[in-house]
């Protein structure tokens, strides 16, 4: 670890209002995404992202003994979310009487056969560069870094065809999901 | 039976790919490409007491590999306010950071009078996109699928009424909006157009583009089909090729019908005394000089059904048949056979086998 890490996390840790706004500036854009990315709502996303950091000030005692600021970070944000969620669970449990569905439920309805087919069909008609980017990040896992070093292309153009693929994929998804809607209705 | 050596590495394998499938469950909930109705249930699942490690290790991935550029620095910078208030911190830098928002204040009038200058210029190009038709395939897409053995007629957002055939796909926006209505087709589908002068309605069926103003027509264009058949009840309809532009099509008139062929790309024009191309829409089927290989297909998608054939049979012999709603696959292959002529069938669950009557002919 690098000094100016360790003197922003001693500093954060002290209470000084300038290191505050260095971990700020560093870290609010990651975890308003990252809440985003699970709650697909920006406005709780911008709320929670802000929960997390007055959080962060109010333990700031334990940040000095945190070694790594972006796993502790990342912890502070995950327990506010999953914090948020279990109140929003635990209001409409009791209505609907659902059980949490193990591993097995969820790998059972996520990969049924029809949507499978329809994501690969899509992937499938994707411009030739943009499908190879696309599978090696989300099939073989490489990271955009990784991918713009084999393929000789900026990590721009890389993120670029990620985002993309992505939004023809949810709209795969969506018309499925009205498709099965309307056969449920016939 | 088996050394240990495959059990610890089964073992394995079987943990990294109980890991492999955390993360990529994860990945699809944070990539938002799963249906609304699983996210819900992903969520729970993931929120589960007592956490795992498997699922904390991909949700760190996860984080670390967030894209962050939707995050403005002016909501980061607003945010920053906020926090900063509920938690009363002070800036230590008043005075630097004073001048610092004074400028910052400054460059966003600047861009507010710029935005407002550029605004009519913006919107006219909007407008003009719209006029020139080109924004309208931006609208979002829905689609109905019809299986085969099955018909539906459902209603698009303009009025407009589709009776789909069996195994045809219509993909049409949600809206329509810009300056036309323009729907995508594979399969048979019969068109009553609500009339909109300012805004005619297209059939697109890849090769082949049907335009019209309002009016009620049939259009046959299965992918497996060479033939892509028109046929016009009322009103007037334009057909030209996706290649061509309106000008070079052809006008069809009340009952005509036209028949583009893929292979070859010629126009066949027919006069039809009686309109039955849409006979079909109350639920039978009607078959005017067709090859045998149509109307084959055709039984296939109606019933739901494969016919195998004795490659002795002539597929391009042409007939003429029409079958009503209340015939059974039995009856119309019946039929089928007595007309073709020296030929059996055999029904075996979804399979229906033709072939040619062996032990010599017979009148």
């Amino acid at each position: 670890m690098d000094e100016t890490t360790i003197n922003l996390l001693t500093d954060f840790g002290e209470g000084d209002p300038k290191a505050f706004e260095r971990l700020f500036l560093l870290y609010y854009p990651r975890v308003r995404a990252f809440i985003d990315s699970m709650l697909n709502d920006a406005d709780t996303a911008k709320d929670l992202a802000q929960d997390t950091f007055v959080q962060l000030w109010k333990y700031r005692a334990h940040m000095s003994q945190a070694d790594n600021p972006n796993a502790y970070v990342y912890q502070t944000a995950k327990h506010i979310l999953f914090a948020y969620l279990h109140r929003q669970f635990a209001t409409t449990t009791l209505e609907d009487g659902k059980q949490t569905p193990s591993l097995e439920d969820i790998e059972a309805t996520i990969y049924n056969r029809e949507l499978e087919e329809l994501i690969e069909c899509a992937i499938d008609r994707m411009p030739p560069q943009r499908k190879q980017v696309f599978c090696m990040s989300r099939k073989e896992g490489l990271s955009n870094d990784e991918i713009s070093q084999r393929l000789n292309i900026s990590k721009r153009t890389v993120e670029t065809h990620i985002s993309m693929a992505l939004a023809t994929l949810r709209k795969v998804v969506s018309s499925l999901a009205a498709l099965l809607f309307f056969l449920k209705q016939c | 039976m088996y050394p240990p050596k495959n059990n610890s590495t089964f073992y394995k394998s079987h943990k990294s790919m109980r890991r492999q499938s955390i993360y990529s469950i994860l990945r699809r909930l944070a990539d938002n490409t799963l249906p609304t109705s699983q996210r819900r249930d992903v969520l729970r699942w993931m929120t589960e007491t007592p956490e795992s490690a498997e699922k904390d290790e991909a949700l760190l991935k996860i984080w670390d590999e967030t894209d962050t550029t939707s995050v403005t620095d002016d909501e980061t910078q607003d945010a920053l306010r906020d926090v900063r208030r509920r938690l009363d911190i002070e800036s230590n830098d008043e005075e630097p950071h004073e001048a610092d928002t004074r400028r910052q204040r400054w460059t966003h009038a600047i861009m507010r009078y710029a935005a407002i200058l550029l605004l009519p210029i913006i919107t006219g190009l909007v407008v003009w996109g719209f006029m020139q038709g080109k924004v309208e395939e931006s609208s979002e897409m829905a689609e109905c699928y019809v299986p085969n053995g099955q018909q539906r007629t459902i209603q698009l957002p303009d009025g407009t009424q589709v009776t789909l055939n069996s195994g045809t796909l219509l993909v049409y926006p949600r809206h329509f909006n810009g300056s036309i209505r323009k729907v995508h087709l594979s399969g048979e589908g019969h068109f009553k157009v609500t009339h909109d002068k300012d805004m005619p309605f297209i059939v697109s069926s890849g090769a082949l583009n049907i335009k019209v103003l309002g009016t009620v027509f049939n259009v046959n264009a299965y992918p497996d089909d060479d033939d892509i058949t028109t046929s016009l009840e009322e009103g007037c309809v334009n057909v030209f090729r996706s290649s061509d532009t309106e000008a070079d099509g052809i006008t069809m008139q009340p009952n005509e019908r036209l028949v583009y062929n893929r292979k070859n790309g010629q126009f066949t024009l027919y006069r039809q005394e009686d309109s039955d191309n849409s006979s079909w829409t109350a639920g039978g089927m009607h078959f005017e000089q067709q090859p045998l290989s149509t109307i084959l297909r055709t039984i296939e998608r109606h019933y739901n059904v494969s016919i195998h054939c004795d490659s002795s049979l002539k597929l391009g012999d042409r007939y003429t048949f029409k079958f009503n709603r209340k015939e059974t696959l039995g009856e119309v292959m019946h039929i089928l056979t007595l007309v073709i002529g020296d030929t059996s069938y055999r029904i075996q669950g979804r399979n229906v086998l033709l072939t040619k009557k062996k032990g010599g002919t017979q009148l």
